[in-house]
């Protein structure tokens, strides 16, 4: 999704209704206000209910770190997964006729609509203890469920569409004709690839890789499904914070809250910030 | 020889895009391929880069077949109407792209860069960003890119295209100078007629795909050799007259030939090709200092700076038709277009409604091609119709016929062929034949990829053939002739029309074949039955007395009839009235995906006329290419009553 | 003689595009493995297992009282919330785009921020500000019974939080190029506020708002994670078929997991289809 700024100059078209206007506009405020800023203060009040040396002495345990650390982890194996898979995807999509191109364009937003209860069960059925691949996985003395590999293959289903769907239009807005000029100047197609196009998909990457961490940051059901959260073992930063509010630990619970979310918060809206300024500036 | 092309084909969607080019540009040559929109020419660059693959021919560069090597192995350079200049890269990084693509030393590759910034007059920029380039800047540097790594051949994608007026004059120049200095063969592609006659060595002219005429522009001008040509580069009149041994013939105007010109000619008709600038105006016959054509009344007077520019119009001169410029429905008079210097326009001022005598100084004659027929045979006696009745009409109409058999095996084709061959009998302009193994359809497709034809005729069978027909109708851009059975030469025609537009062509096209036939037409409207609209039935008689008029331009008596009720019925019924034994009717308007719809209307309509000849006429709304152009006209009833 | 005629029609070897290095071949391979292993492997897994009994078995599981109702209410919250954001997300939308306000640049931003926050987060936010502990929640108890968290309208309002950039972010851009003379046109013919709303500025919204609503929708009904912490999850009452499903696997009924996950994965991808249309629709409409 990309936030864009109303180029449009605004003109109220009926001038007689300035207050109108004014209710319109005090709807949407108050509507926003409640629904996104109310919830998001109280959860930073909560947090430091009883001051910043406690929330920061609740995150600074051994499981918290561990489990944050964890979650970094995943983000980054599968932003590097899906950065290479959904150009070429992207590219196959835009610059190929293929029979049923609409139906793998249904297909990959799926992990979209799909419930990660779900996709933690799939992969539960897939690799599990009774799982179609079992024997496989035990002959080869490989664990899968309840293990860090589970985990990945989960946060990587349900991050899929992210990547393809950035750089699949802007690919479309390129257009081939730098690419063509590009041939008849002697470049060869990784040349042209290399040179001409990423420089050109350079932000739709970027963004694209932001928006694949940030929703791996937050991923939950599906991980808890796959992996169990077993503290130490298969726990990561959202699991943490279920298990804290289960035992109770809001301190901690909202500490970490306020972390994951500031975390997803700054690189999204961030790369938006920048992105939207670089674009000003040209 | 620099770049060949041999019978290069491309096709898309089954239509040839470029159909069958060959051309030679020499070493050095600045060659320009001009040519409307989808006209192919684009496509042909993108032949010759490797852009796109061919289905046919060759592309030889400097004597290497580069046909199927791809882009990067041909040694082009490219220039995009849109610039395609790399975004993401400075000015001085796109300029040595190709440079640094063939690892040249980086040293040597910013001399180059420097060296070609230089010869394209933007030295100094290289540091800037494309987006802050103006249009003008953006396409030196890109003219720049493609030069800098020395490619065998340059090409150019309507390069001036996104341009200001003033900054495309400029450029122009530049271009030549350039390509002058670095004496690199050029290929050029524009649509703009000034662009092409400036920077040409020689220049090709485009339509629909083929490769019309090569020449130089004075060549091209002075002397084309197709009536599209001539019509299309600069302004002309075009006038059909009679030729025989003693020299060319307008009416009362002899051209009689000279020592040079003089050489063995049959009697016949001839295009004759005059440009404005070669037209005399004068108060007198006696003033005039070269062969008259008539006495004429001024229309328009426009003044182009640095000459005068008037239209005339003369009354109608016996065997002369006008072909250009176009003379509007309804009207029976001939256009000329003249040009005068300004001391020539002191001398004898003119002002529209003055009269003056016109005279021409010099002409350039072209073939008329005349009509082509194909008749489409397979070997049924409805068949065997329409090869009688063709091949009457072909005779009396001049018109060269190409006879293919088709859906036949072998022996029956040749014997088919043989007798089909003795029964249009000799006295053809001339005669052609093929043998397809394929439906009707599919060889009048291929048939008309070789050359288009006017008029395609076939047998035809109302209760099976109307699917025949819709695909024959969508294949190309022939009118057709349908025979259900044995005919003689018909001798009344009942045309058909809806008035407004299309139903102009339908007319025009109608009326030069009964004029060939000799017979004579009457033309119908149909009004709806009951119909509240006094203005309707108005409307049609207008219309109705505009086609007479039009039609006794070409020569055909006729009258008008209109009546009302259900369009299939009182077709039908007029037909039998009047003793018509040929129905002519106009193809209704394609449907948005470009297939043309007979059901209905028309299906009944040949349903019920079905012992007799009937014409399917296709209008310029179709994009029927076969007329010159009618304006929407100026020239209603009322002027001409007036005059 | 074309080459129909002449029999052969040319080996080009070389296609139009300059294409990826490992040529188009290899591209689709990787692709389609990619693809294959990553979505179609695990979706064919989940088909196999719940149609283990035939679609009988499967019918049985899903009409099961705990999963119906759970499917139900699944459904019905996410329906609500679609029709409140919808109207919500055109009227945002629409202030954006053609009203000037202090802040607005600010309004903005704001609106991706449900897209950055995991939804755990949100879940527990909406539990921190309107839990029957706090003030409001507690209020709202004992005035009015309601409850806000622990209850189906907690659900709504965690789906509303989510989904809310959906529909703002369909209909901004087409309010952005809208031709605004049209309306300007129709107040010099005498059209007023609403009459020009309805008949000149809606109909070209209709489709992007068809896609919002759509997609807030499809998100919504698989929505997990805040759900499970803001609604109580009390079977037969605020138990959504996502949660429902997480307690079939954590008590080993495989086959009402399957099931359920099997009737929810038909529905969201009948919905992104019906979305995809939707947009290819609208494309042929602009062109």
């Amino acid at each position: 999704m990309n936030s864009s700024t109303a180029r449009a100059v605004s003109k109220p078209i009926s001038r007689g209704s300035v207050w109108i206007k004014r209710g319109l506009i005090a709807v949407v405020v108050i509507y926003v206000g409640g629904l996104i800023l109310a919830p998001i203060a109280a959860l930073v009040a909560g947090a430091f209910e009883q001051g910043l040396g406690a929330s920061l002495k609740a995150l600074n345990q051994p499981d918290v770190l561990s489990a944050f650390w964890r979650t970094i982890q995943i983000c980054l194996i599968v932003v590097a997964v899906h950065t290479v898979f959904g150009t070429i995807v992207a590219w196959i999509m835009v610059r190929d006729r293929f029979p049923g191109r609409e139906l793998i364009n249904g297909l990959i937003d799926m992990p979209f609509a799909i419930s990660p209860v779900v996709v933690g069960y799939m992969l539960l059925l897939l690799f599990g203890r009774n799982g179609l691949l079992a024997p496989i996985l035990t002959a080869m003395d490989i664990r899968v469920a309840f293990a860090f590999p589970g985990m990945v293959l989960a946060t990587l289903f349900v991050t899929l569409p992210f990547m393809v769907r950035e750089l699949i239009p802007m690919l479309e807005a390129f257009g081939i004709q730098q690419e063509q000029a590009a041939a008849t100047m002697g470049a060869s197609s990784w040349q042209i690839f290399w040179r001409v196009t990423l420089p050109a998909l350079r932000w739709g990457l970027i963004y694209g890789v932001t928006l694949t961490f940030a929703r791996a940051l937050g991923e939950f059901g599906a991980v808890l499904v796959i992996g169990g959260g077993v503290q130490g073992r298969t726990e990561t930063a959202t699991l943490y914070i279920y298990r804290a509010l289960d035992e109770r630990q809001y301190v901690g619970a909202y500490s970490a809250a306020i972390v994951l979310g500031l975390l997803s918060l700054v690189l999204v809206i961030g790369t938006d910030l920048i992105r939207r300024r670089e674009a000003s500036r040209s | 020889m620099s770049i060949i092309l041999e019978q290069l084909t491309k096709r898309y969607d089954g239509h040839p895009v470029v159909n069958n080019v060959s051309l030679e540009v020499g070493d050095g040559e600045f060659f320009v391929l001009l040519g409307s929109s989808g006209s192919g020419k684009t496509t042909i660059l993108s032949l010759i880069a490797g852009l796109t693959g061919a289905d046919h021919g060759r592309v030889l560069l400097h004597g290497r077949d580069v046909t199927y090597l791809p882009t990067q192995e041909r040694r082009v350079g490219f220039v995009f109407q849109n610039y395609a200049l790399f975004q993401y890269m400075s000015v001085a990084e796109n300029v040595e792209f190709g440079l640094s693509i063939r690892k040249v030393p980086a040293a040597d590759r910013r001399k180059r860069r420097d060296e070609l910034l230089d010869l394209v007059g933007l030295a100094g920029l290289g540091s800037r960003m494309p987006r802050q380039l103006s249009g003008g800047q953006q396409q030196r540097v890109a003219l720049a890119r493609a030069l800098a790594y020395n490619p065998d051949v340059l090409l150019l994608d309507e390069p001036l295209g996104a341009l200001d007026a003033k900054i495309r004059v400029d450029l122009r120049r530049n271009l030549k100078a350039i390509q002058r200095k670095l004496g690199i063969t050029t290929i050029l592609v524009t649509h703009d007629q000034e662009e092409a006659f400036d920077l040409a060595d020689r220049l090709g002219v485009m339509s629909f795909g083929r490769l019309l005429e090569v020449g130089t522009p004075d060549e091209l001008y002075q002397k084309p050799q197709t009536e599209f040509v001539a019509s299309f580069l600069g302004s002309g009149n075009l006038l059909l007259g009679k030729i025989s041994e003693t020299g060319v013939q307008l009416g009362g105007l002899h051209f009689p030939f000279t020592q040079e010109a003089r050489r063995e000619v049959d009697e016949g008709r001839v295009q004759v090709l005059f440009r404005p600038e070669d037209v005399a105006l004068a108060p007198t016959p006696e003033a005039l200092d070269c062969p008259e054509l008539g006495q004429a009344v001024v229309e328009e007077v426009s003044f182009g700076g640095s000459f005068e520019r008037l239209r005339l119009r003369l009354p109608p001169i016996p065997g002369v038709r006008p072909l250009s410029p176009p003379v509007a429905f309804g009207s029976s008079s001939i256009l000329v277009e003249a040009t005068r210097l300004p001391d020539q326009a002191s001398r004898f001022p003119l002002e529209p409604g003055s009269q003056t005598w016109v005279g021409i100084h010099r002409i350039h004659t072209l073939e008329h091609p005349g009509l082509s027929f194909l008749i489409v045979s397979d070997g049924s006696r409805r068949s065997e119709a329409a090869i009688a009745l063709g091949g009457q009409i072909a005779r009396l109409a001049h018109a060269r016929v190409t006879l293919i058999g088709c859906g036949m095996e072998g022996e029956s084709m040749q014997t088919h062929l043989q007798e089909a061959r003795k029964q249009l009998g000799s006295g053809l302009a001339a005669l052609d034949e093929h043998t397809f193994p394929h439906s009707p359809a599919q060889a009048v497709t291929m048939a008309i990829e070789q050359q288009p034809y006017d008029l395609v005729i076939l047998g035809f069978d109302p209760r099976e053939d109307v699917p025949l027909v819709e695909q024959l109708l969508h294949v190309g851009e022939h009118h057709l002739l349908l025979v259900p059975g044995p005919q003689g030469t018909p001798v009344r025609a009942l045309i058909c029309v809806a008035s407004g537009e299309p139903g102009k062509d339908d007319v025009l096209f109608a009326g030069r074949l009964v004029r060939h036939l000799g017979a004579e037409a009457t033309l119908l409207s149909v009004l709806p039955p009951a119909s509240k609209e006094a203005d309707l039935q108005r409307r049609a008689e207008h219309f109705l007395e505009g086609g007479v008029q039009s039609l006794s331009l070409l020569g055909v008596p006729a009258r008008t009839a209109i009546r009302s009720g259900i369009v299939a019925d009182e077709i039908a019924q007029e037909m039998a009235q009047g003793g018509h034994d040929l129905l002519v009717l106009g193809v209704p308007l394609a449907k948005p995906s470009g297939r043309v719809s007979l059901s209905g209307l028309v299906a009944q309509i040949l349903d019920r006329v079905s012992d007799r000849s009937i014409l399917v006429v296709r209008s310029h709304y179709l994009g029927a290419r076969t007329y010159p152009i009618i304006n929407g006209s100026r020239d209603t009833l009322s002027t001409n009553g007036g005059r | 003689m074309s080459a129909i005629e002449a029999g052969q029609t040319p080996e080009y070897k070389h296609t139009a595009v300059p294409s990826l290095p490992w040529g188009r071949w290899g591209l689709r391979t990787a692709a389609l493995t990619y693809l294959t292993l990553m979505l179609i492997i695990p979706l064919a897994v989940i088909f196999q297992d719940g149609l283990r009994e035939g679609l009988s078995g499967l019918w049985e599981q899903v009409t099961a009282p705990i999963a119906w109702s759970a499917l139900m209410l699944s459904l019905w919250t996410s329906a609500v919330m679609t029709v409140i954001n919808t109207v919500m997300g055109a009227l945002t939308a629409y202030v954006l785009v053609r009203y000037e306000f202090p802040g607005k640049s600010l309004l903005n931003s704001i609106i991706d921020v449900p897209l950055a926050i995991p939804t755990l987060v949100t879940g527990v936010m909406l539990v921190v500000l309107f839990g029957p502990q706090q003030a409001l929640g507690a209020w709202l108890k004992e005035e009015f019974d309601f409850s806000i968290i622990f209850a189906p309208p907690g659900i709504i309002l965690a789906l509303l939080f989510i989904t809310f950039p959906f529909v703002v972010r369909a209909v901004q851009p087409v309010l952005i190029d809208m031709d605004q003379t049209q309306e300007e046109a129709a107040t010099t013919l005498g059209a007023r506020g609403w009459s020009i709303f309805r008949r000149i500025t809606l109909p070209p919204l209709v489709l992007p708002l068809a896609s919002g609503a759509l997609l807030s929708f499809a998100r919504a009904i698989g929505e997990f994670g805040a759900i499970v912490i803001v609604a109580g999850n009390i079977p037969l009452y605020s138990q959504t078929a996502a949660v429902y499903v997480l307690g079939e696997v954590e008590s080993e009924n495989r086959l009402g997991a399957s099931a359920v996950s099997i009737v929810m994965v038909a529905i969201a991808f009948s919905l992104i289809l019906l979305v995809g249309w939707l947009q290819r629709r609208r494309r042929k409409d602009n062109q």
